[in-house]
């Protein structure tokens, strides 16, 4: 195997580990809520199903036309670069609340390293563009409005990820506009107490005026 | 072609078809063109796998069954960012999306497509507030009124019935101390139901013997308005009024309209006449082949939206004018939600669930012209806690100190445990979106970026920074929304704080006396047309902006008629 394919196969283990780690932070597993919501059905929905929707979405966001020809531009690896950055400069700041797991940090990455409660504080860095801009990788590098464009994107696909069933899509085998649902994709429907789409609700009550005047 | 054009009409969103139906009722040839896919079309069976036909001109062709299986209800299929069929974007879900470059935090939501953006609309159609067109505009708010009464006959417009959540709300508001405004024309403060484009529910809709088979006419309250809406026994009776189901069929009908999808005018060609310019017709690229074609006709109209009309104009090398993209409004929203008791709601509503998915997406609403709006929200969870809880201009809700002088208990993003929680409580959650009445500001629009650039020329760069007077009037519509929540039982307050990059009523960027003259036909381009919510001189003090651009575009299409055809 060449080095070129060994250094890849090693990039995309990192982004998806990133992406776990994040997700992990944001949306975490529901075991813990079990206690409180005793009388409730929690259904687990895993975050390891969220972070393969958010990466295949930020690599399929966008892309350049130069010459007439359209490229697609991956963002999910520079996307995990840059959370890297900005979780090593708040290592480097001694501002994270939580001891960093050195052996995640030399496998992985920083931002993974993170306790999750880190990781947000990672991420509230880069909102607040408090990141050494000119240490980000490309198309991140001194992009300022590029970087909380896409910071927020993350915090958007995670929760619309999540509870509109876009997890539950089978990203092992996508294929564009022929999606089948998986046994996921209603779990966390079932977690908030919404049944799915419906034909029509027998819930009318009434107008609240006779009609409108001019 | 199916006929000799005398007029070609870029866009078939809110307004494109308006111009073409009116224009088609006295006997003018039209052509619309539309970027995005044509759903519930028996010539494109498979709008986002194959090409299909060219256009279509015949009634005949829509089709009920097509629109059921394009339709879904999951709000996935619908409105994903990148598969969604509501998405921003090319018929093949192949392509990438449109690029747009906005260096801020939020997200163009905008749909292509035959119906446009209406697709996913609530269908909310309160007119402006009358103040805010007399005193801004070059015409008046009583010239305006024979349109509004027009497009409310046509589309129709109807009073919205209330589900447990309307009836929270108004209890909230009237405990508050708000008057119920029951006049179209409003010019002072308080709460109404939404006057909206659905038509209304079959009165024996909650006897045990009705049947919600999917066929039946009137809205059945499934709230799935945002994902395009396939209630009804045909295509012309869908519940929600989406141009794809209202002013389409109705355009097709006159026999003098054609419709071409998969189309994206990239130019607007133009001659030489008298000291200027004067409109000829327009290039447009097939997003299937890449196909250049050209169409000549006597007028063409740009109803391409607020981002790609401007764009079009800059893209044509069109004359240079100090407003053309300039002064965009996008009613800076805001969300307030409240989480209730059971046992207080049994007492309110007899029901211990809000329920924010049944009913009309949004079917109550709060005026306050000089400061803005205040509409119910209810949707499905995806998109509820998207809009609610991941989108906040003040950043992570656990590093903030909350004011104990502030109405609310939570603000900002809201992420991990609390995330959980708070969604666990979707079903007694009621919440508000605030639409800010906010300020034409010369320095915020639509530009070229300097040199990023997709098939069909340089992409939009958007700007947008609200005011102190926009945020101070946000805020206290805020205040406002939270004391209607706290009044109708609320436990906990919850605010948002969306960032002003949330870009859903794109408005103003071509305006009326500016860009434009008062029949909108452009000032520095002859027979060159604007019927979008880009030619809205301003925000209209919060309204939803579709029905004024609607009834704009019913007059236009007059002045086009009377100017050009007479």
């Amino acid at each position: 195997m060449s080095l070129l394919k060994i250094s890849k196969i090693n990039e995309i283990s990192h982004t998806n580990e990133t992406f776990k780690a994040l997700i992990e932070a944001l949306a975490p597993e529901s075991q813990n809520l079990i206690v409180k919501y005793e009388n409730r059905i929690l259904h687990e929905v895993s975050y390891q199903s969220v972070y393969e929707y958010e990466i295949w979405t930020l690599n399929h966001s966008l892309s350049q036309t130069i010459l007439k020809i359209k490229f697609n531009i991956n963002l999910a690896n520079p996307t995990a670069k840059m959370l890297d950055k900005a979780a090593k400069q708040l290592i480097e700041s001694k501002n994270n609340k939580e001891p960093v797991n050195s052996d995640i940090l030399r496998k992985i990455g920083d931002f993974a390293a993170l306790a999750p409660s880190d990781r947000l504080l990672a991420i509230d860095l880069l909102e607040k563009l408090r990141v050494n801009l000119s240490s980000l990788p490309i198309p991140f590098w001194n992009n300022a409005g590029f970087v909380l464009l896409i910071v927020g994107e993350l915090m958007m696909l995670n929760t619309i990820g999540y509870y509109s069933g876009g997890h539950g899509y089978d990203f092992s085998n996508l294929k564009i506009g022929a999606r089948d649902k998986s046994e996921n994709y209603y779990s966390s429907w079932k977690e908030v107490g919404y049944p799915g789409p419906s034909k029509g609700y027998k819930c009318l009550k009434g107008y609240l005026i006779d009609k409108f005047t001019e | 072609m199916c006929k000799e054009v005398d007029v070609i009409v870029i866009g078939a969103g809110g307004g494109g078809p308006v111009v073409a139906k009116e224009l088609g009722e006295k006997g003018i040839n039209v052509l619309l063109l539309e970027a995005g896919p044509w759903y519930g079309n028996k010539k494109w069976k498979n709008p986002n796998h194959e090409h299909g036909d060219i256009s279509c001109c015949k009634i005949d062709d829509l089709s009920k069954e097509l629109l059921n299986e394009s339709f879904t209800c999951y709000e996935n299929d619908m409105n994903d960012i990148i598969l969604g069929k509501l998405r921003w974007g090319t018929a093949d879900l192949n392509q990438n999306l449109w690029e747009r470059n906005i260096p801020q935090e939020g997200f163009t939501w905008q749909t292509s497509g035959v119906g446009g953006s209406t697709l996913h609309y609530f269908a909310n159609s309160p007119r402006a507030y009358p103040i805010k067109i007399d005193k801004e505009w070059p015409i008046s708010y009583k010239e305006m009124i024979p349109y509004y009464e027009k497009v409310e006959a046509t589309l129709p417009v109807s009073q919205a019935p209330m589900t447990s959540k309307e009836e929270l709300f108004f209890f909230g508001a009237k405990k508050a101390g708000w008057q119920l405004i029951k006049s179209l024309n409003v010019t002072s403060p308080g709460y109404r139901p939404q006057n909206n484009a659905i038509l209304l529910p079959n009165p024996n809709i909650n006897e045990s013997d009705f049947t919600f088979d999917g066929n039946s006419e009137g809205c059945t309250l499934c709230g799935h308005c945002v994902n395009g809406c396939r209630i009804g026994p045909s295509i012309e009776k869908v519940a929600k009024r989406s141009t794809l189901v209202s002013y389409v069929p109705y355009a097709l009908r006159t026999g003098k309209v054609e419709i071409r999808p998969n189309s994206f005018v990239i130019k607007i060609l133009t001659e030489k006449y008298k000291d200027g310019l004067k409109a000829v017709g327009v290039k447009f690229r097939d997003t299937w082949t890449g196909k250049i074609e050209e169409i000549k006709a006597k007028v063409v109209v740009m109803s391409a939206g607020a981002i790609e009309t401007p764009r079009l104009w800059l893209n044509s090398g069109l004359p240079n004018n100090q407003w053309v993209g300039k002064g965009i409004t996008n009613h800076w929203f805001d969300c307030v939600s409240g989480i209730f008791d059971e046992k207080d709601l049994i007492k309110t509503i007899g029901n211990e669930k809000v329920n924010p998915y049944i009913g009309q997406n949004s079917a109550a609403r709060f005026d306050y012209p000089g400061l803005g709006g205040i509409q119910g929200l209810g949707i499905s969870p995806g998109l509820f806690s998207t809009i609610l809880y991941s989108v906040s201009d003040v950043g992570y809700s656990f590093l903030r100190k909350n004011d104990a002088k502030t109405p609310w208990d939570i603000e900002g993003r809201i992420v991990g445990r609390e995330l959980k929680e708070v969604m666990i409580e979707y079903p007694r959650t009621l919440s508000l979106l605030i639409l800010t009445d906010d300020q034409v500001n010369k320095g915020n629009g639509v530009e070229l970026d300097t040199y990023l650039r997709d098939e069909h020329g340089l992409i939009p760069k958007i700007k947008y920074h609200p005011s102190n007077t926009d945020r101070q009037k946000r805020d206290k519509l805020a205040a406002i929304s939270a004391d209607i929540l706290k009044k109708a039982g609320a436990k906990k307050i919850i605010r948002s704080n969306l960032p002003p990059g949330l870009f859903i009523h794109i408005q103003s960027t071509m305006r009326i006396g500016y860009v434009t003259d008062s029949n909108c036909e452009a000032l520095q381009v002859k027979r060159l047309f604007i019927a979008d919510n880009s030619v809205l001189c301003n925000c209209l003090g919060g309204p939803n902006p579709t029905l004024t651009t609607q009834a704009l575009a019913t007059r236009t299409a007059n002045k086009i008629s009377g100017i050009y055809f007479s």
